[in-house]
């Protein structure tokens, strides 16, 4: 690919243990990706599949063991360009209590330009429209931990979008949300995708979302296991589940048909196509 | 409850109280209670509480914000108040009972003294309820650049205080959620001994600790996420500068202090 | 139907009265919770879910209206209050934050000990807790804080169901897990509620897991009970629960699109199992007529 944005070789991790004796153990191991720009790729994987960690390495939060990673042609070893990468790719985290720094919303959006040193006018024309992208302008002065979870959690989006960085990585972003904050975060990925151009990496729990990628890369045990469009991992059902996983209802519905004999499509990932296969079947 | 403490609460407003510089905020709050030590008479304290309802008027505030705020010191101003009442010497006795004498100048002391309690604090409220911890901490760290060349961490310091700001209604909303949820098993608070209260209050102590290091950490990897890295080459969204209002504001806070020694001089 | 374990009869709640800060979080709320059933409660953040759950085991006071265990008002005295605690079991929102004690055992035990019963019985219960909650008994002498989230997860909830409660209520029980980890939690629930008969109260956002468990959903808005019944019953008001911005599940959108599309299935579906049934039925109806 060449218009690679992240490039990924061999990556090996490991926390260093408090005690000399202990031997480590991997967290992620052998692990190479490549990501394109303006793609949108979802990350799956089981609880301490080392998800996040692969992410924390993407922005320099932590510096590999062995192998390296270059963002935007830049390796994250390079300390001098360690602003630089972070500035590139933003990273929007769980809790959203916890990675908001100021008590009103306006001037937690400011944090990162205030940080890269962006000069004051800008600040505030980058300030208001990070925050009507996420539709969240009219809150601009009230105090955030007064606002819903999903609503905070688009404040912190806005605040990442104020640095324009290329690339953004959402580290479970939805797990806490009700379904409506999960709906309006989602609709802002798809904004930043298509209207930005943003190149967009998702870690979820939520195959749903997933679907939703353009493509899907699998975790287990700290390797990469899968990786492919969405429309053909969801395929691997039997796989999937294997690894503590599942995939969309739509998909698992037809499987279900299909394994009782019925000619119906597999992967239908959304409501829509999924309804439309059926009555193409049953219409008949 | 907890929700009562509103240290470190911020009520968002366009007044001119809201507007003007955190700078000046601080410098009156500090001139006006240097105001409130010197007033002696029933006349100073007049004039200072004159200036008080002023601003809070000025300001918006609501009454029922300010006093709600009072609610951790009402004990304290009991006892003090208490105690001058009791101890103040005096000549016009109004009551004497057993070992307590009460004296004109005994309820005049008490008075005084509860008065300047509740005008202390809430005059060190209008400055935090009108400017947000992210400015009020910029102002402290604009006012202490001069003790940078006597290497103290002044930014580092001001970044502290403004996290500390923002974790605290995190934090009591956290109390509140962990109280309830020991509760729910079996957990009781109000009984027993100071000894078993405070043994009662561990399993709440043990999960509000360790929370606050995980949201501490978390917070500190969503901070250099956002590129931060210390104070140096770091702009503002909102650059302080001095107003006229500032200027105004600052004289009118001068003219306090004036007036009320003025006063002290004259015996008043 | 048996008569209700927990009853609540016009119950409101009004927060800071008197205040400009003033909400009505509950209005007027009649509920019943029967034995041995498990009760769905759904409605989004606001509704009024978690303000209700707190009175039911008298953590919060009704402004209005009374809740009544077995047919008591549980805010009766002091003592009536002490003994709800434990007979009405409160699993908040990710449990796993409140463990303190420095082994799983001992955290275990932190209900039962508060209930001041006699330590043989405290060991029967953490040992039937820890079992209902797929605890290993090699963990209970560790530390709470060496588990993995999904361990320590089900360490909280087995310090509730050590109180033996006979209504069980968890408030999003599932929030944040992976689906292995999501499904054994769920396990858990289903093994205390089959073996012991309590009944279960369930707060969540996800549809699919009320449909999938519950016998009877109430759905809250606005701080009243805005429907309530057996899932087929809820369910088969798709449009209104899409009003009230709640997601309907996935099997019942579905339905809903083939509806629109000429293909009827008989009955309400939201699960995978009732749509495979459904269309196998349909598909079966078809082979015949060829």
């Amino acid at each position: 690919m060449d218009n690679t944005v992240i490039k990924i070789d061999d990556l090996t991790f490991f926390y260093t243990p408090d005690d000399e004796d202990t031997v480590p153990e991997d967290v992620l191991s052998g692990v190479s990706l490549e990501i394109g720009q303006g793609s949108f790729v979802a990350v799956l994987g089981h609880n301490g599949s080392g998800k996040s960690t692969l992410a924390r390495h993407l922005n320099a939060l932590l510096l590999p063991k062995g192998g390296t990673v270059t963002v935007f042609g830049m390796d994250t070893k390079d300390e001098e360009l360690m602003l630089e990468i972070r500035r590139r790719v933003g990273m929007v985290f769980q809790n959203p209590d916890n990675q908001i720094v100021s008590n009103v919303v306006e001037e937690d959006v400011a944090f990162a330009p205030e940080n890269l040193g962006v000069p004051t006018p800008e600040i505030r024309q980058r300030v208001d429209e990070a925050l009507k992208t996420v539709g969240m302008y009219k809150y601009r002065t009230h105090a955030p931990h007064l606002l819903s979870g999903g609503q905070k959690q688009r404040i912190a989006i806005a605040g990442v979008l104020a640095m324009r960085p290329k690339c953004v990585v959402f580290d479970e972003p939805t797990a806490m949300l009700d379904p409506q904050g999960r709906r309006d975060v989602m609709k802002i990925i798809g904004r930043m995708k298509n209207e930005l151009g943003s190149t967009v990496i998702l870690i979820t729990h939520h195959m749903e979302e997933a679907a939703l990628a353009d493509r899907v890369v699998v975790m287990s045990d700290g390797k990469l296991v899968m990786d492919g469009p969405p429309r053909e991992i969801f395929t691997h059902v039997e796989e999937l589940e294997a690894l503590g996983l599942t995939v969309p209802g739509t998909v698992k519905l037809m499987w279900e048909l299909r394994r009782r004999g019925l000619d119906v499509p597999l992967s239908t990932l959304t409501v829509d196509e999924c309804a439309a296969a059926l009555a193409d079947h049953f219409g008949k | 409850m907890l929700r009562d403490i509103t240290l470190g609460q911020f009520f968002p407003g366009s007044t001119v109280v809201h507007r003007l510089d955190p700078r000046t905020k601080i410098m009156m709050v500090v001139v006006y209670i240097a105001a409130l030590f010197n007033a002696k008479s029933w006349v100073s304290y007049g004039v200072v509480l004159a200036f008080l309802v002023f601003s809070i008027a000025v300001s918006r505030i609501r009454l029922s914000a300010m006093l709600r705020g009072l609610k951790p010191i009402v004990f304290i101003v009991v006892l003090t108040s208490l105690l001058n009442l009791l101890y103040a010497r005096g000549e016009d006795v109004i009551a004497h009972w057993w070992i307590f004498t009460i004296t004109r100048q005994g309820v005049k002391a008490a008075i005084l003294m509860a008065a300047r309690l509740i005008m202390l604090v809430m005059g060190t409220f209008m400055l935090t309820y009108t400017t947000s911890p992210i400015m009020l901490t910029y102002g402290l760290e604009l006012l202490m650049n001069p003790l940078k060349k006597l290497k103290v961490p002044v930014h580092e310091l001001a970044m502290m205080m403004s996290m500390a700001l923002r974790l605290i209604p995190t934090l009591i909303e956290e109390t509140d959620k962990i109280m309830s949820a020991q509760k729910a098993r079996g957990a009781e608070f109000d009984t027993g001994n100071l000894i078993e209260k405070a043994k009662a209050m561990l399993p709440v102590l043990v999960p509000l600790f360790l929370s606050s290091f995980r949201r501490a950490d978390e917070l500190a990897t969503a901070m250099e996420a956002r590129c931060y890295h210390g104070g140096e080459g770091r702009t503002r969204l909102n650059v302080l500068k001095f107003a006229r209002r500032d200027y105004l504001a600052f004289a009118a806070g001068l003219l306090l202090l004036a007036a009320v020694i003025v006063l002290a001089r004259l015996g008043l | 139907m048996d008569e209700p374990i927990l009853k609540i009869e016009k119950l409101s709640h009004v927060y800071s009265p008197g205040t400009p800060f003033e909400t009505t979080a509950l209005r007027d709320v009649d509920l019943e919770i029967y034995k041995g059933e498990i009760l769905g409660i759904i409605g989004h953040t606001g509704s009024g879910k978690s303000t209700l759950i707190q009175h039911l085991n008298a953590l919060i006071k009704p402004t209005s209206g009374r809740i009544l265990l077995n047919g008591h008002d549980i805010n009766e005295s002091k003592q009536s209050v002490r003994e709800v605690r434990s007979r009405v079991g409160l699993v908040f929102q990710y449990p796993e934050y409140q463990l303190f004690e420095e082994t799983v055992k001992k955290d275990i035990a932190f209900g039962p000990r508060n209930m001041k019963l006699p330590q043989e019985e405290i060991d029967r219960r953490v040992m039937e807790a820890a079992r209902f909650c797929g605890v290993e008994e090699e963990l209970l002498d560790r530390a709470p804080f060496d588990l993995s989230g999904g361990q320590k997860r089900r360490v909280a909830i087995a310090g509730v169901i050590a109180m033996m409660p006979e209504v069980l209520v968890l408030d999003e029980p599932m929030a944040g897990l992976d689906p292995r980890g999501r499904e054994e939690i769920m396990e858990n629930i289903l093994a205390y509620h089959n073996e012991t008969g309590a009944a279960i109260v369930i707060v969540t956002h996800s549809m699919e897991e009320a449909a999938r468990h519950a016998g009877r959903m109430a759905v809250l808005e606005h701080g009243t009970v805005a429907m309530s019944g057996t899932p087929e019953e809820v369910f088969s008001h798709g449009e209104q629960l899409r009003q009230m911005g709640l997601a309907t599940p996935v099997m019942t959108d579905v339905a809903d699109k083939l509806c629109k599309l000429g293909v009827k299935l008989a009955g309400t579906v939201y699960t995978v199992e009732q749509m495979v049934d459904a269309l196998m039925a349909l598909e079966g109806g078809r082979r015949d007529a060829s």
